[in-house]
């Protein structure tokens, strides 16, 4: 296990900009890709924002499969993918297709399928043909990218909520190092989901306008779309082949809170257990760590426990650590939310900005005082934790560090 | 990946099963060919609309007994059936006293549809009286990880919970992931299960995707069988524990068997030679890491469900690679029916048993139009006695959409 894993392609496809340059830039200057959803009526619901991808049409990016046929999680995954092979500047003969891997992460997964269904039962009373819904199972959505990039080596979907970016990630990663793979695709997907709107709807849990995480008026999350994947090889084959490295992937923590479906835990409990493990796998210090990028969703009890939880594991290091959240920009992105803070911890470290958190206003003296407000930060960051927490209580945390260019 | 001073091995077993909720009923069934095939007309509806076909479902459990009546008015059936299994599992492992502590309690799942019913009420719900009328209580029960959540908070897994969902190969891949924990220290015992339930949405994707038979319903889940017309689906979970055999030793657990490697490939071409060639890898990356030569393996498993062209690619890699050796083969869905997230974990039940009773189940509704492949010949429609200690089984899935899985398993 002692081989190093490294990314060095970075494919992105969020509300706020699709592409790795624009969503930098983008999140860089702290633009919000959140406004009124346009992908299904929400005139039944009491709030009516929310996070689209709308500068790219993912479809476009399949050239081997039917996109008529692959749902918009499985298209978003695959558009991702083929960005990120582009951007690590690939050949297809520099790796055997069969030690090339994919592991992708989801939370809904081709959910839109039961969507679209109802719909056109409901409003033309036809049927969605066989050749659509037989491509419903998660797996669907890494056999696509396989599929349409010609990886033939382990191929994994893991369905482990919103942390599950993170779960492929580091599952990709493991892959790696236990010699299955030289080279893994890993990240997260999934489409904007009326069935998950609802399901935040009724829990209460959406902001009507913005989102504010770590702010004392925060008034909940909002539900987006969007998709990572990220190139991750073994650092002396990547160097070997003059890859541009963007970051060292350096350790992993999980934890389970073991307390309750939806809630995290009251105390931090999984995600102190999971962050000091990824510490531990990653040989870092907490006095090591320049940056934490927070799962942050903007709801009062994700944040407030957050915050606690890095209270505790970096005690009073953790106010002059910066701390931001994504979300406060994108929304809530679901399976694909840690793939794509992911892809800004890799890019702060290789550019030496940290994103900022938008809409923090007032502080709130029960979460992390160290938030960076509304600005970018320049700073050299050697060391990035990025979170990430799911209904289920899953926990997963990822260590990413610079490496010597 | 394999470390051979202190291999993976199973310390207990549990089940919820169309045959019963012990590793024993399971075990006869497959010995005795019970028949457990019904006709799933009950699920018929809008969605569902194939009259006649046959399945496995599990009938007259009652959950209660097993699990007590707390929490169980939300409870999704998958989860029920994966926390009976892992309850019985757990008994079956542990003593009270002799728990590992949560934080050291892993849990990985592979399951795919646990979260489709829940997801289809809350958007039909949704537009059809307004999103206000659906329930909270049941919010996390559409997502393919809730299973794996209840299931946390019941036993107090901390250390990790993970589920995978790899179409039929997931109960293998989580075996797979599990191994790759306690490996790597990241859980000093893992519970592996594998779930899936059944009902109308589920078949309906079933029914779409081409797995079911049509008119010719009588003639489905023949394995490796060019006429077999289609899969019967099941239902259920299977659950083992796992830990490091210096644990298991030091508290004088009764090991079952060992976990050797795990494989994985894919094929990008779902022709049947492709796929095989993609299965051939799997198995030739379990045989890799485990060191062993391919004559050391003394059984196969096979995934064959009666689905063509799968079993056919199947056939082809196992031909491939063990055609000079008279092989026995022995498959368990026609009787199990096909469980797909759960297949895998019924697969290493089913491997537990023959270890145990040194007996290989007669492979059923073999008939003599079976492909004329030479490894073919080691399927048998009586049951055999085969001496096991210390011998190797290979477990081998695939997955609709080309990729598949192997593992091998060791006799203790």
């Amino acid at each position: 296990m002692n081989k190093r894993v490294v990314i060095t392609g970075i494919g992105v496809l969020t509300p706020v900009g699709s592409g790795k340059e624009k969503f930098w830039s983008a999140i860089s200057e702290g633009r919000i890709g959140t406004s009124r959803i346009e992908g299904f009526d929400t005139s039944m619901f009491e709030v009516h924002n929310g996070g689209e991808v709308r500068d790219v049409d993912p479809s476009s990016y399949m050239r081997l499969l039917d996109p008529l046929a692959a749902p918009r999680t499985t298209q978003l995954a695959v558009a991702a993918a083929k960005m990120a092979i582009e951007d690590a500047a690939f050949h297809s003969e520099e790796y055997l297709t069969e030690r090339s891997g994919v592991c992708i992460g989801t939370t809904i997964g081709n959910g839109s399928i039961i969507e679209q269904d109802h719909d056109r039962r409901q409003k033309q009373g036809t049927k969605l043909p066989p050749d659509y819904i037989r491509n419903f199972p998660i797996s669907y959505i890494s056999a696509a990218v396989a599929t349409e990039l010609g990886f033939e080596g382990p191929n994994l979907t893991v369905p482990t909520a919103c942390a599950a970016g993170n779960y492929a990630i580091s599952w990709g990663a493991d892959l790696i190092k236990d010699g299955m793979a030289d080279i893994v695709l890993v990240g997260g997907s999934d489409a904007l989901s009326r069935f998950c709107y609802t399901t935040f709807h009724r829990l209460g849990a959406i902001a009507p306008d913005r989102c504010q995480p770590f702010d004392k008026n925060r008034k909940g999350m909002m539900v987006s779309e969007g998709a990572a994947v990220l190139v991750l090889e073994e650092q002396e084959k990547a160097s070997k082949r003059g890859a541009r490295i963007y970051a060292e992937f350096l350790g992993y923590g999980l934890s389970c809170d073991a307390h309750h479906p939806t809630a995290p835990h009251p105390d931090g409990l999984g995600a102190i257990l999971a962050t000091e493990r990824a510490l531990s796998d990653a040989n870092v210090k907490a006095e090591d760590v320049s940056y934490v990028s927070a799962h942050g969703t903007g709801t009062k009890a994700n944040d407030s426990t957050e915050s606690k939880a890095l209270r505790k594991i970096f005690g009073e290091l953790i106010d002059s650590i910066p701390v931001s959240s994504l979300k406060s920009m994108l929304g809530h992105t679901m399976g694909a939310a840690s793939a794509i803070e992911a892809a800004a911890c890799a890019l702060s470290i290789y550019n030496s900005i940290i994103p900022p958190t938008i809409n923090y206003e007032v502080p709130d003296e029960e979460c992390v005082q160290n938030i960076v407000p509304n600005e970018p930060m320049f700073s050299r960051v050697e060391v990035a934790v990025s979170s990430s927490f799911a209904f289920g209580g899953n926990i997963s945390i990822i260590v990413l560090g610079r490496i010597d260019k | 990946m394999n470390d051979t001073h202190d291999s993976i091995v199973i310390t207990g077993l549990g089940v919820i099963s169309a045959f019963g909720s012990h590793p024993e009923n399971v075990w006869d069934a497959l010995e005795n060919v019970h028949n457990g095939r019904v006709k799933l007309n009950n699920y018929l509806n809008e969605f569902f609309t194939l009259e006649n076909v046959s399945g496995i479902p599990i009938q007259n459990w009652n959950p209660e007994e097993l699990l007590g009546k707390k929490g169980l008015q939300y409870m999704p059936l998958s989860a029920k059936y994966l926390m009976g299994a892992a309850l019985l599992a757990v008994r079956d492992a542990w003593s009270e006293d002799q728990m590992p502590a949560p934080d050291q309690l892993g849990l990985v799942v592979g399951s795919n549809f646990a979260g489709v019913k829940t997801s289809v009420v809350f958007d039909h719900t949704t537009i059809t009286e307004g999103p206000k009328y659906v329930s909270p209580m049941e919010a996390p029960n559409g997502l393919a990880n809730s299973p794996a959540s209840y299931l946390a908070i019941r036993i107090r897994s901390r250390a990790c919970n993970t589920t995978i969902s790899t179409g039929q190969n997931a109960g293998i891949d989580a075996l797979g992931y599990a191994m790759n924990l306690l490996r790597n220290k990241r859980a000093t015992s893992v519970i592996v299960g594998g779930v899936e339930e059944l009902n109308s949405r589920v078949l309906w994707i079933y029914e779409n995707s081409g797995l079911l038979p049509g008119k010719e319903t009588d003639t489905a889940g023949v394995p490796f069988n060019s006429n077999s017309s289609g899969i019967v689906p099941g239902e259920g979970s299977a659950v083992a524990v796992l830990e490091s055999r210096s644990e298991a030793e030091a508290r004088g657990a009764h090991i079952y068997g060992e976990l050797v490697s795990w494989g994985s490939s894919f094929s990008t071409d779902i022709r049947p030679e492709r796929r095989a060639n993609a299965l051939e890898r799997s198995i030739t990356q379990v045989l890799q890491k485990s060191g062993l030569k391919k004559e050391e393996i003394r059984l196969i498993i096979a995934s064959a469900n009666g689905c063509n062209p799968q079993d056919r690619a199947e056939a082809t890699a196992l031909n491939n690679i063990f055609s000079e050796y008279q092989l026995p083969i022995m498959t368990v869905k026609e009787t199990l029916g096909e469980t797909f997230g759960a297949a895998g974990l019924f697969q290493l039940l089913s491997a537990v048993g023959v270890m145990t009773r040194g007996v290989v189940p007669p492979t059923v509704n073999l008939s003599p139009n079976t492909e004329h492949l030479n490894v073919l010949s080691g399927l048998s429609s009586t049951k055999r006695n085969l001496e096991m200690s210390g011998s190797n089984i290979l477990l081998t899935s695939q997955d609709t959409f080309g990729s598949s899985s192997a593992l091998l398993v060791r006799a203790t």
